[in-house]
């Protein structure tokens, strides 16, 4: 049996990162956003104003499960939300960041928790445009 | 209490003030008294109040609270909470020996970037005194004496490595000087997050000289954590810098081990005189499990106590996975394991008492508090004296499930520095809310706890929630109205119906069983008795097989194997097994509770699931959505027909609810002869038109299943009724939505009309004719 030499052992943590968050991931994601992105219409958007969660009879296409499905699974880091932070019972949008409690964005002002959905999820769909574009520049 | 959004989210101890408070317990008899302790800023104005109905939805009823008497003005100051586990030993100088220390332990950090942790200390951190092993800010053991002048310390090279068991050993030897501290990696095929296969090296040996001598910190010897101080003028030992993780058997000697009993010591094998303390975590362990706080010290008299419930029966650094039952092979689980933000109690001084008079009806009450612009209701549960004379009626109010969803939120915020790739929202359309209770809960990890929904920092399931913190999710206007405001809304109805119940709770069941329920005529469930005791499951069987008859007017019940802890009655613990419609499984190895002993999990994998008992059990979750019945051929026959008596829509039964517009939603259970239905059971009516958000249960579906409401044949909730032995018999509406439909136009609605029927033919004397 031969003996492993010091240099060749795994001693530190600090040497290794997760890769399925790291290089897989980003892969990954891109390959959605662009899916997602390619879904995203006029028409799509429109349907979730109609209902943002597809209650019956209004159930969602299966285009809108499927960018909603994308949306749902992002990253908590910079999701946009429905809120309701206000004693005044309006409804606003917050974004939730890694280790902050959620804040609500300025000029978010709802009188339904529907209309905040929506407005949150166009933040979403603003998002992804961006993050694209951001990585395309890139 | 709002104002800290964006605010880091602190971590440990915290003091609350404002003005919020808890009850010493859920349920409370009439002729006795409960404690309410109190955060305040100041003095505040108490009263008790009787809740009718708590749901703010203006298309219900509303919130209807009745005063019932003043308390008076008391004296309120902010109070302090103790955030995180640990066991704690008196202190005693045979701690620090003159003539040098040996510490022995296995460490598997969860979190060893979460900042400084202590693993085990005598040491009082405000005079830098005694003698700490500890997880440094980088993630190194850290190794350290102090006299409350100087502090000498040596630290390993490298990080520990998460979820990875290293047996370390401390020593210092005052002869010489030499402070040491020496580490090896112990992993197996099963103990650790990786296996043989990697090339690790956990070998690890620093050492320093120094002119520095421990000495006695005056505090308890913590393992898990680090005292602030020695106690002060409230007695107690305040811990901070507490462990994510597990430890295993610390033990300490009086002198320093030299290089080889080290080395021998190191690989687990230890010189044969007596330590001076040897905790065995597993000591406590037996044939009911390890349900008690005591710490047994095997080689002499220095026992402790778990402070904030740490996980026991945990697996150790010997795991060799053929067990999966710490009560098969004990000497593999002799780990407990610490969370940074667990508590059992916020421990908070009582801020008064309240007596109830025998005389004061059973129902739901609180404890208002007002000081200025704030105000707060501490809710508890009167239930009849012993002795009482009882009405027809019991409406069993689901406090297990009300601590289980104690303060919770689809929006944790994830550690600072994860990656938070794996994170989906709860609801498949996304966009769930956030409330300004979901920040202030944020914004201060203790005094709010965490619910049974979720996970602690390091990602192990939150297992035990606790009565004893202020549950924001039990107030007057809550939303979104499920759980405890549907559960309001059939009190509110029977009210309004004139029909004469008591109010019980799951705690009355768990520790009365069957002979409680037997006082009844009829009982009813409310809108999702999701956790359950082996007890509470005992009592209803009992019950209804004696001729009891039952309500089951809720979604997804009977469905999580729960224990309530045998010396903290006011902690319930529950774990997710290995399956099943949760938010996170077990640990490999620890899918047995310790409060009990039994396997957890689901009760349909133990073979007991509502199915059996209630004729229908979960199915399905379809949360925000709802749908209606469609009858059944049974819905005609003439022995039952009279349960559907009235209802004017009959092709589609509920159509409406107050916030999901169908009476068949949120989560809905199912007749399943498969799971134990019983066979004679009367199939009434089905829902039907779910859509592609109502999603099948992971049990009733798999990689190969349609799961999506639209098309899974199982996403449907069954109005169903069986008759039992002796006049007795079961109806179940199966769905959450059921008790928000009910409030629908002032109570006039076929959901209404329906329970109405039920629960006045289940109230008259007469037996119910065998159905069979």
């Amino acid at each position: 049996m031969t003996e492993t030499a010091p240099g060749q052992t795994v001693r530190d943590p600090r040497r290794y990162v997760d890769k399925e968050a790291a290089h897989w991931y980003p892969l990954r994601d891109r390959i959605q956003k662009e899916a997602t992105q390619a879904l995203i219409t006029d028409e799509l958007v429109a349907e979730h104003a109609r209902d943002p969660l597809g209650r019956r009879p209004n159930f969602h296409s299966k285009a809108l499960q499927q960018v909603l499905g994308y949306f749902r699974a992002h990253p908590s880091d910079g999701r946009y939300v429905a809120c309701r932070l206000r004693a005044d019972g309006r409804w606003g949008v917050a974004v939730t960041r890694p280790g902050l409690t959620p804040e609500q964005l300025a000029d978010t002002d709802f009188a339904t928790l529907d209309e905040a959905r929506h407005a949150a999820f166009l933040h979403r769909v603003a998002q992804l445009r961006a993050d694209l574009d951001s990585e395309d520049a890139r | 209490m709002i104002g800290n959004e964006g605010a880091p989210v602190p971590v440990g101890n915290v003091v609350t003030g404002g003005l919020v408070g808890y009850t010493d317990r859920p349920n409370v008899a009439q002729g006795t008294s409960v404690r309410v302790h109190v955060a305040a800023d100041g003095e505040f104005d108490a009263a008790l109040v009787r809740f009718r109905n708590v749901n703010p939805d203006p298309e219900g009823a509303g919130v209807v609270i009745d005063e019932v008497r003043d308390l008076g003005t008391f004296t309120g100051r902010p109070q302090r909470t103790q955030a995180g586990s640990y066991v704690e030993i008196a202190g005693d100088p045979a701690f620090v020996p003159t003539g040098g220390l040996t510490l022995h332990t296995w460490v598997y950090a969860t979190l060893p970037d979460r900042g400084r942790q202590g693993v085990v200390s005598c040491w009082a951190d405000d005079s830098s005194t005694g003698w700490a092993l500890s997880v440094d800010a980088d993630g190194r053991l850290e190794w350290a004496v102090g006299d409350g002048r100087d502090v000498a310390r040596v630290r390993t090279a490298a990080p520990l490595f998460t979820r990875v068991w290293y047996s370390v050993l401390a020593t210092f030897d005052p002869a010489t000087g030499a402070l040491a501290l020496r580490t090896t990696g112990v992993v197996n095929g099963y103990n650790s997050r990786f296996g043989p296969v990697t090339p690790f090296d956990g070998d690890d040996h620093v050492h320093a000289v120094t002119t520095v001598r421990p000495a006695d910190p005056g505090t308890s010897l913590i393992v898990g954590g680090i005292a602030e101080a020695a106690p002060g003028h409230d007695g107690r030992t305040w811990v901070t810098s507490t462990f994510n993780g597990k430890i295993e058997a610390p033990r300490l000697y009086a002198r320093a081990l030299d290089d080889v009993e080290a080395a021998d010591a190191l690989a687990g094998t230890f010189p044969a005189e007596t330590p001076v303390a040897r905790w065995d975590f597993a000591a406590e362990i037996g044939p009911d499990g390890v349900g008690t706080d005591r710490i047994t010290d095997v080689a002499g008299d220095h026992h402790g106590v778990c402070v904030n419930q740490p996980f026991r029966g945990c697996t150790g650094h010997g795991w060799r996975g053929r067990d999966d039952n710490y009560r098969l092979a004990p000497d593999q689980y002799g780990a407990l394991w610490f969370h940074d933000d667990s508590f059992d109690d916020c421990r908070w001084d009582a801020s008064l008492t309240v007596d109830i008079p025998l005389d004061l009806p059973s129902g739901v009450y609180a404890v208002r508090l007002r000081a200025g612009d704030r105000e707060d209701h501490v809710p508890f549960f009167v239930v009849p004296s012993t002795g009482a004379s009882r009405a027809r009626v019991a409406v069993l109010m689901s406090t297990y499930t009300y601590m289980a969803y104690g303060n919770e939120s689809g929006h944790n915020p994830f550690p600072a520095g994860s990656t938070g790739v794996d994170t989906s929202e709860l609801v498949w359309a996304g966009f769930r809310p956030v409330y300004d209770r979901d920040v202030v809960v944020h914004g201060h990890p203790a005094p709010w706890g965490l619910s049974t929904y979720d996970c602690h920092a390091d990602g192990e399931g939150a297992a035990f929630v606790t009565w004893r913190r202020p549950l924001l999710t039990l107030r007057p206007g809550v939303m979104p109205a499920w759980n405890f405001p549907a559960d309001m809304q059939l009190a509110h109805f029977l009210d309004t119906e004139g029909i004469d119940y008591d109010v019980i709770t799951d705690h009355d069941v768990h520790t009365e069983g069957a002979d409680l329920l037997g006082q009844y005529a009829a009982v009813c469930t409310v809108s999702h008795p999701e956790y359950t005791t082996d007890r509470f499951n005992d009592a209803w069987e009992t019950y209804l097989a004696r001729g009891g008859r039952g309500l089951y007017l809720g979604g997804n019940g009977m469905y999580w194997v729960s224990a309530e802890h045998p010396e903290k009655p006011w902690v319930m613990e529950m774990r997710r097994g290995l399956g099943g419609d949760g938010g996170w499984i077990d640990a490999p190895g620890e899918s047995y509770l310790t409060c009990t002993g039994e396997h957890s999990g689901p009760w349909r994998f133990r073979g007991r699931a509502g199915f059996k008992i209630w004729g229908t059990s979960y199915c399905s979750h379809a949360l925000e959505q709802g749908s209606y019945y469609v009858p059944m051929p049974d819905a005609t026959d003439e022995r039952v027909s009279w349960i559907l008596d009235g209802v004017r829509d009959r092709d589609r039964i509920g159509d409406f609810g107050l916030e999901y517009g169908g009476a068949a939603g949120v989560e809905l259970d199912r007749y399943d002869i498969a799971q134990g239905t019983p066979p004679h059971t009367m199939l009434l009516a089905s829902s039907v038109d779910h859509g592609p958000y109502a999603i099948a249960v992971p049990e009733d579906s798999g990689a190969d299943t349609e799961t999506q409401g639209d098309r899974a044949y199982s996403v449907r909730a069954d109005i169903t009724y069986f008759t039992t032995p002796g006049g007795g018999a079961m109806f179940a509406s199966s769905s959450i939505s059921w008790l928000h439909s009910i409030a629908t136009d002032g109570y006039d609605n076929d959901v209404a009309r329906i329970t109405a029927n039920v629960v006045r033919r289940f109230a008259e004397k007469e037996p119910l004719p065998p159905v069979v």
